[in-house]
């Protein structure tokens, strides 16, 4: 045994001096960037090869290149990942407490993200600037605030519940109009269905699109924003009031009439947007960002006959049939470890360029719904699915976005639960159930 | 032995020292901190807080991790059937003197194991897509338009149709360890049987089966340990869906820690992973060991 | 070396019978294989089609070749950068891989020391482990000792990842390998580090080419160190510049399939170049009880 002591012990040492040489290595790389440059690092999720293509991604990498022209003495290294990539790969880092100087956080995260101490609170460095502090909608720097602190800038706003449909396929079944209220949409289902057509098409695959285009907004129909609020103090609502079981319902109920596409859990909403414009269904249920894909990527006959509009009133319900669930949902955060001095006023910068004001403009004049108010922008170039779909977010009552608000733990049953509703394992009542033991579990740990 | 074939300790040590320490370092400490991290509650960042076994306890009543344990097991049980048996069935029939093209089998059939499981995935959730899949096309070349399904959207058969990519993708890799396996007992051992009289399937029970019991053990556990830690091809074909029925261990652990935020508990699933598929394996290799054992005293 | 037992055997049973019999497992066997190719051959040929075509037949051959789906994944995956970083890492993890498990699969073979079992025991535990349930820890570990994105980073993990099976396979080829042979080189004065690199390493070329291709094929496919242990663009590998594009077109499946397709490029010339001495290799190292 004595030999594997001595194999243990080499193999650490080995360790050892592969750790010692790595990390001169590492300081000698930061003296670099020491003598005088600003060095920030920056991770997000918006994509060179997206500009053009999705508002966000436009305007937010159009700052950066305006701030590297502008501040040629700051270095920015930069790591653009998809999506899903992002989301592991930031999980890893925050573990290790080893985030970049500046990230994404999606606002779901945030509560977590406090109290672990990874981000910083920018209260102080916005009430230096407070024009742009000021130029944010109301409400959209809430869900990255946390008792009081700001702790993340928002990027885009607007409503996550939209529905997108398409006119000429309503009027061939006799609706000049979206149906207004459920019978109607159930009624305008089962003609569709008689012609093959799908009344929504619906992709679930990604876990996540049903809680947050149609549960959140569904819900509140039936409940109204009170019973969130007393969620999210913890002070007796409950996900088995009738409210909650009642909206799963609705949706479990066009599922098994068949309105919605047969592989409505193994689509992703790429997918479930182009069963649209192929005609395979009237409608879909999206967020604010599917506009510009409707307005660049649907064929002419279907995009001249998309309308938009929103979930009507449910029977009874206490919510605002007006209302949509928006508000901002993803930020930027800064790493809790930089301190005040010339970095962080450079990032405070940085942050300025990618969601204040004149990207703000650009993204509103390329189809988005920015965060920050950008006042008067040209919308002449806007194709008016988009500028409808504008018009509705800011009319729009937001209510919350529960997927960002919920803690995690609660957002993963809801997000497994609803595909076991709509593929017909489960019932609403013991998805509800399932859901408020998570909701417990998680108020008996607060 | 001669001593001249015999290196000193030293010289021993060197040789085997790069291999241990580099396994050992990216292998075993990473284990060793997932091991530590299960008595603690942690959501990631520098706070910890020690709640020694209540992670183990919650995993004792956690009936999602125990059902994708199931799911697991369902797994091995068809890997077992459509990996390893069907391979050994293939075997014997590329060594039957009535086959053609041997090589052209063996060549295609293992293709499909040099393949990323992104593409596998990739392939086959466009297989059993419902409006451009190639299995409902077939369907509807045979006439049988009415069995066309969302295959991916079954929760029920949802285990059996993910394995199946696992093993259309193993088969060939299993059919050439058999060969290997075969081909070293056929020369001999089939003559005696020719002197028997043996014929077919009876040979293949009475003969084949009892010397092959090495090679079908080693590829058993193989199969076991691949079902049992499996990932990427849920992954990316279902994400576990739809809800949880095709959930599997590790992925659920990954799931806990990526997007329920909870590392510590996280940790503690991969430990119990481990535990639970090591002593499946030991089960398993005492079972067989016996079998053979008894059968050996039998024939 | 056919088997002389099974045509006798065949011999004695009713003709039109052994017909049948070999008529159906010629079937199965060409049904099987069949199965196995013609999903690739469709992936490949449909990645010629237009979204139009296909949505129109999913199964029927492309009408003209529409090659700018490759030209296409080319330029949106940046390959060439992508494919030189693959091949660095995917080669030098091979070579190491090779070298470890040929040395440590020798001494398994044929020396006798203490813990030798404890040992192989050992690296067969890593057949167990679940990396990505593990990926928290492996990221703490490679952070904490400056090893997390250099372009060395992911040999580390690929080569330990990678040395199970090999091992395994080459002390189960080299048991095969007769002793006299040692024995031999030990009379002519070699010694026993000559012997083992200049004797028996030649000898292990079948075992050591099939250990090559095999962990070649899981070294360029590896996807979830690659994301977690590397930050800077430069250095990525294939799998996930597929992944990006997967995210970039999930709903145009021919061009889909054209990234798909340049991905398993490399390992399908690889394979199809070297498959019957991949095949060969396999099956001499295989266990053989």
């Amino acid at each position: 045994m004595k030999k594997w002591q001595a194999v243990l012990s080499v193999s650490v040492t080995c360790a050892m001096l592969m750790n010692g040489c790595s990390n001169e290595a590492e300081t000698s790389n930061g003296s670099k960037s020491a003598d005088g440059q600003v060095s920030i690092k920056l991770m997000h999720r918006y994509q060179t090869s997206n500009i053009g293509k999705s508002p966000e991604d436009t305007a937010v990498l159009d700052g950066v290149e305006r701030f590297k022209k502008d501040h040629p003495e700051v270095e920015i290294v930069e790591e653009q990942l998809q999506n899903e990539d992002y989301s592991i790969k930031a999980q890893a880092l925050a573990a290790a407490d080893d985030m970049p100087d500046v990230f994404i956080v999606p606002g779901s995260w945030m509560t977590n993200f406090v109290a672990n101490g990874i981000v910083l609170p920018l209260n102080e460095e916005l009430d230096k600037r407070p024009e742009w502090r000021d130029g944010y909608r109301p409400g959209t720097l809430d869900a990255g605030t946390r008792d009081g602190s700001v702790y993340g800038i928002p990027i885009a706003a607007g409503p996550t519940h939209l529905i997108y449909y398409n006119a000429d396929l309503f009027a061939d079944i006799g609706y000049d109009h979206f149906p207004k209220d459920w019978d109607e949409v159930m009624d305008a289902g089962s003609k569709l269905a008689a012609k093959g057509i799908n009344l929504f098409s619906y992709g679930d695959k990604g876990k996540g699109y049903a809680l947050s285009s149609w549960i959140s907004a569904l819900t509140d129909r039936y409940n109204g924003p009170a019973w969130t609020e007393s969620i999210l103090a913890g002070n007796g609502a409950a996900f088995t009031d009738a409210g909650f079981i009642q909206a799963i319902t609705t949706m479990s109920n066009l599922s098994k009439s068949g309105y919605l596409n047969k592989d409505m859990n193994s689509v992703d909403g790429d997918t479930m947007v182009s069963y649209y414009f192929e005609g395979r269904s009237a409608a879909f249920v999206s967020g604010i960002w599917s506009a510009m894909n409707v307005v660049n990527n649907a064929p002419d006959n279907v995009k001249n006959a998309t309308k938009v509009a929103v979930f009507p009133a449910a029977p009874g319900g206490k919510g605002n049939p007006l209302a949509s669930s928006g508000g901002a949902g993803v930020y930027y955060s800064i790493n809790a470890k930089i301190k005040p001095g010339p970095k962080l006023d450079a990032i405070m910068t940085l942050l300025e360029y990618m969601t204040g004001s004149q990207s703000a403009k650009l993204m509103a004049e390329v189809g988005g719904f920015p965060a920050f108010d950008p006042g008067q922008f040209d919308s002449a170039k806007l194709h008016p699915i988009a500028l409808a779909a504008y018009e509705a977010s800011a009319a729009a009552d937001a209510t919350k976005i529960f997927d960002l608000w919920f803690d995690a733990s609660i957002v993963e049953v809801i997000n497994t639960e609803i595909q076991s509703v709509m593929s017909g394992a489960r019932t609403p009542e013991q998805m509800a159930e399932a859901v408020q033991q998570a909701y417990k579990t998680f108020l008996s740990k607060r | 032995m001669g001593k001249a074939l015999r290196p000193s300790s030293w010289l021993m040590l060197l040789y085997l020292l790069p291999g241990l320490s580099i396994y050992s370092f990216v292998v075993l400490v990473p284990i060793f901190s997932a091991f530590r991290y299960s008595f603690y509650s942690w959501t990631g960042g520098p706070k910890r807080s020690f709640i020694g076994l209540d992670n183990y306890v919650e995993i004792m009543r956690d009936h999602v991790f125990w059902q994708s344990f199931l799911n697991n097991g369902l797994m091995t049980v068809y890997g077992l059937i459509g990996q390893v048996g069907l391979a050994f069935l293939f075997a014997l029939f590329l060594l039957s003197r009535a086959v053609r093209f041997k090589a052209l089998h063996r060549t295609i059939s293992f293709f499909p194991s040099t393949l990323a499981p992104i593409i596998i995935a990739f392939l086959w959730t466009l297989i059993y897509n419902y409006n451009y899949g190639l299995l409902n096309e077939g369907l509807k070349l045979l006439g049988l338009e009415r069995l066309a399904q969302s295959w991916l959207d079954l929760s029920g058969p949802i285990v059996l149709l993910v394995s199946i990519p696992l093993s259309w993708q193993n088969i060939g890799f299993y059919t050439l360890l058999m060969l290997a396996g075969l081909s070293a007992i056929n020369k001999e051992v089939l003559e005696v049987a020719e002197l028997d009289g043996a014929t077919g399937f009876r040979k293949a029970w009475y003969v084949i089966i009892p010397l092959a019991k090495p090679t079908l053990m080693v590829a058993s556990l193989l199969c076991i340990a691949n079902n049992m830690r499996g990932f990427e091809h849920i992954y990316a074909m279902t994400g576990g869906g739809p809800g949880n029925a095709s959930s599997v261990m590790a992925l659920y652990a990954y799931d806990t820690s990526f997007l329920r935020f909870r590392y510590g508990y996280g940790s503690a699933l991969a430990i119990a992973i481990m535990a639970l598929t090591l002593l499946i394996i030991l089960l398993s290799a005492f079972a067989l060991q016996r079998k053979r054992s008894t059968d050996g005293g039998g024939s | 070396m056919e088997l002389r037992a099974e045509l006798a055997a065949e011999r004695e049973s009713p003709h039109l019978m052994r017909f049948g019999k070999k008529l159906a497992m010629n079937a199965i066997m060409l049904l099987f294989t069949a199965s196995c190719i013609f999903p690739l051959l469709w992936l490949g040929y449909s990645s010629l089609k237009t979204q139009a075509e296909f949505s129109n037949s999913i199964i029927s051959l492309p009408g003209k070749l529409h090659f700018e789906n490759y030209a296409e994944a080319i330029k949106l995956t940046n390959m060439p950068q992508l494919s030189l970083n693959s091949i660095r890492v995917t080669a030098i993890s091979v070579v190491l891989i090779v070298l470890i498990a040929f040395i440590t699969g020798y001494f398994v073979a044929r020396l006798q020391f203490k813990g030798k079992r404890l040992m192989v025991i050992y690296y067969l535990f890593g057949l167990l482990v679940p990396i990505h349930a593990l990926l928290v820890p492996v990221y703490l570990l490679f952070k904490e000792t400056g090893l997390a994105d250099h372009w060395y980073t992911l040999v580390i993990p690929y080569v330990a990842f990678n040395l199970s099976m090999p091992i395994l396979l080459v002390s189960s080829y080299v048991t095969g390998i007769p002793k006299e042979i040692e024995e031999a080189a030990a009379i002519d004065g070699l010694s026993f580090s000559r012997t083992m690199f200049m004797i028996i390493m030649p000898m292990a070329v079948p075992v050591l080419t099939t250990v090559a291709i095999l962990q070649f094929f899981a070294c360029w496919n590896e996807f979830s160190f690659a994301l977690v242990l590397l930050k800077d663009a430069s250095m990525r590998t294939v799998p996930l510049g597929m992944s990006y594009f997967k995210s970039q077109y999930s709903t145009n499946y021919p061009q889909l399939m054209a990234g798909m397709v340049l991905s398993m490029l490399p390992v399908t010339i690889m394979y199809f170049a070297f498959s019957s001495r991949i095949i060969a290799g396999v099956m001499a190292g295989a266990v053989k009880g």
